[in-house]
């Protein structure tokens, strides 16, 4: 399985203190799991109805969420597809990064299960 | 010691907490907004001495936000965190009335630095290295861009604001969206003379290699501004 979460990001993540005193990857990948599925469901049908805008826009968030997970290979598939939506745009065109995206999400959710069920990069927490 | 404060507004949950993350490390105290609403109220209430404004927002969106409470006269810097970024987003957030803007994911030491600048109002650590350009780009034009503002036009040339003093002689590219509806692009300007007003520099300037065509239009659009006289 190919690594989606990138390692530096992680370890800076674990090694900064939340304003709630856990580690902000603890926070951020609760947010993430719990959070992540439901946008993605709204883009899919935003996708499929054929909304572009509303397409960028979901795209934009997960954009954001992902790269603050460190996932930045699915955080650029998301901006490509936050560019082309900003435009009237074929549902082939948009599919193809629609399926990636799911793909990604869905790798990043069991790396970031076996990271914190698992031992953690740089032997922290 | 006085509390620094900071208001976060974002609509993702996780670059809230991000934020309010690498603030708490530099000891700033941040409320996190999730929509520009709940900001506004907290506004009300609430002091703080920089805010983060995310600008892609459902509803009601970052540069209304800006635009708005900067015409209610909160005047504390104000850093765009986006994923926007494109120039264009940049340039609008910047004229709306940010003070900085931060392109998302955020550079943790280029976010430090810049918040410590614009809080203390000291100038940005500089402690970076620079390489020097290469032989063969030592002697080749690069442009410099200001935000500007148009005071006033004649035929001759015209009148704008700028952040910086800029000595007589210079000779700056203008593009504003005034000339650009008159049919004039970007405009040769030199600088004749640069007075300090409070923030600003007024900056009095004549055209340079203005083509007939381009007069002609500036001389229509003076004749339109002030027809009386004309």
């Amino acid at each position: 399985m190919k690594k989606l979460l990138d390692p530096e990001i992680l370890e800076s993540l674990m090694s900064v203190t939340s304003p709630s005193g856990l580690s902000v990857w603890q926070e951020i990948s609760q947010i993430f799991i719990s959070d992540t599925p439901k946008h993605l469901e709204k883009l899919i049908t935003a996708h499929q109805s054929g909304d572009h805008r509303e397409t960028g826009r979901i795209a934009h968030f997960l954009k954001s969420s992902c790269a603050n997970v460190g996932a930045i290979s699915v955080a650029e598939v998301l901006n490509e597809l936050e560019m082309l939506c900003q435009a009237p745009c074929r549902f082939e065109d948009r599919d193809k990064f629609v399926l990636q995206i799911a793909e990604g999400v869905l790798q990043i959710n069991k790396q970031i299960n076996a990271l914190n069920t698992g031992p953690k990069p740089g032997g922290g927490m | 010691m006085t509390t620094i404060r900071a208001l976060v507004l974002d609509d993702n949950p996780t670059d809230r907490l991000l934020l309010s993350a690498y603030l708490k490390e530099i000891f700033i105290l941040a409320d996190p907004a999730e929509n520009s609403k709940v900001a506004e109220d907290l506004l009300k209430s609430e002091s703080y001495n920089i805010l983060f404004v995310d600008l892609e927002m459902p509803g009601y969106d970052g540069y209304s936000f800006i635009k708005k409470i900067r015409s209610q006269g909160h005047n504390q810097p104000i850093v765009i965190t986006s994923g926007k970024r494109t120039l264009k987003d940049v340039k609008e957030g910047i004229q709306v009335g940010a003070t900085d803007y931060i392109v998302k994911p955020i550079d943790r030491s280029v976010f430090d630095s810049k918040v410590k600048s614009l809080l203390s109002g000291q100038p940005l650590n500089q402690d970076w290295y620079e390489y020097p350009i290469p032989e063969q780009f030592e002697n080749s034009p690069a442009q410099l861009s200001l935000n500007t503002r148009l005071l006033s036009v004649g035929e001759v040339g015209l009148s704008f604001t700028s952040s910086v003093a800029l000595v007589p002689g210079t000779q700056v590219t203008l593009t504003s969206e005034l000339m650009i509806q008159n049919q004039v692009g970007q405009l040769m300007v030199r600088v004749e003379s640069c007075q300090q007003q409070g923030a600003l520099h007024i900056l009095r300037g004549s055209f340079v290699g203005l083509t007939e065509t381009h007069r002609r239009q500036i001389r229509l659009l003076c004749k339109s501004l002030f027809p009386k006289s004309a």
